[in-house]
């Protein structure tokens, strides 16, 4: 650790030492002489050392080891990690779209949330719901629905016909959380 | 400040070390709290991040609790609110709206759901990217989960019910002898 630092720092020093040559006589770095505008040094890329070097593999994996990473069938084997077919996903009971466990089907969330932003959408003013935010709850009445006035309520009307997935009752019945 | 107290949370604490959810320090991070809270109770159904997300819904749990038990004439909720919501119509949105919608609701104010991962889509690859959705409980957009089913006519359920029609009656016409 310590000797790859002194290597590196040796590197370094030679290389500007060697590019100071070109412009000042001595090998010394001579700051006070130096003109403020017309030469600055800059050290081009290619004298660091290469830093990718540090990424790869410092010793070579024994034949042994390899072999078990290739056919054994330990968790650390690439045929077990590759090849199990896996057992965490679920079907939909809606549509019959693949998803993984603990998640929810996307199929049919693409859907609502389509819809969700064609509600927010349909709200006639923009910029009273994003900066002065109404104090009633918000009720949105589709073209076929019945219609009621409620002073406590901000009804927005919707010019399309209520989807056939989305029921009225909003309030499940049965405790559905997962 | 120190006065405020309210019942448990009901809801899954992360387990996500929480200094490390933003760069930046604890300014940053309160920061990106804030702008997700106001998202939130804005548009009542948002999408986004797990770790940042799962952490803001504490923070708007705990806020709709305290306002529920002490109302708008107190000091100490007040300077909370006023610390952690930033746009100032939305206070009054959490003392008209919600309180009153959430009067009767004994559990937590919001539901979460988990998103399908997108593989391919993020940038380093073997760390998948958990998204969210977060809403506010009874809102007026279509609900995520699909409405219960009614499975009662499936052939199984209509011949249980009959099968179990009949050994009712057939212990009933027992009983009644034995107390003959």
């Amino acid at each position: 650790m310590l000797s790859n630092l002194i290597i590196r720092y040796r590197l370094i020093t030679d290389q500007l030492i060697r590019y100071s040559q070109f412009l000042f006589s001595s090998p010394t770095f001579a700051f006070v002489d130096m003109p403020t505008t017309t030469t600055t040094i800059t050290t081009p890329k290619s004298s660091l050392p290469d830093m990718s070097i540090l990424l790869t593999q410092k010793h070579r994996a024994t034949i042994e080891r390899r072999r078990i990473r290739r056919h054994s069938d330990l968790p650390m084997s690439l045929m077990i990690k590759y090849g199990t077919p896996r057992q965490d996903l679920h079907q939909c009971l809606e549509c019959g779209t693949w998803h993984e466990k603990k998640t929810i089907c996307g199929n049919c969330y693409d859907r609502i949330r389509k819809e969700t932003q064609a509600m927010k959408d349909s709200y006639p003013n923009k910029d009273e719901f994003n900066h002065n935010h109404p104090q009633q709850e918000i009720v949105y009445v589709y073209k076929n629905d019945e219609k009621f006035h409620d002073d406590t309520k901000r009804i927005v009307e919707i010019q399309r016909e209520r989807p056939t997935w989305f029921s009225k009752n909003l309030i499940p019945k049965i405790n559905t959380t997962k | 400040m120190s006065n405020l107290s309210t019942r448990t949370l009901r809801v899954t604490v992360p387990h996500a070390i929480r200094s490390k959810i933003t760069g930046g320090g604890q300014n940053a991070r309160h920061e990106k709290i804030k702008a997700i809270l106001g998202e939130l109770f804005r548009h009542e159904r948002i999408e986004g991040y797990i770790r940042t997300h799962d952490e803001t819904r504490q923070y708007a749990e705990r806020l709709i609790e305290l306002a529920k038990k002490y109302g708008d004439q107190h000091v100490g909720t007040m300077q909370l609110m006023d610390y952690w919501v930033n746009d100032k119509d939305l206070i009054h949105k959490v003392f008209k709206v919600y309180v009153p919608r959430y009067t009767n609701t004994i559990g937590p104010y919001t539901n979460s759901y988990r998103l399908p991962i997108k593989y391919g889509e993020f940038k380093f690859p073997h760390i998948p990217r958990q998204n969210i959705v977060l809403e506010m409980k009874d809102n007026p957009y279509p609900r995520i989960i699909p409405d219960p089913r009614n499975y009662s006519n499936i052939l199984t359920n209509v011949l249980l019910n009959e099968a179990r029609k009949e050994y009712r009656t057939e212990r009933n016409n027992r009983n009644e002898k034995k107390d003959k």
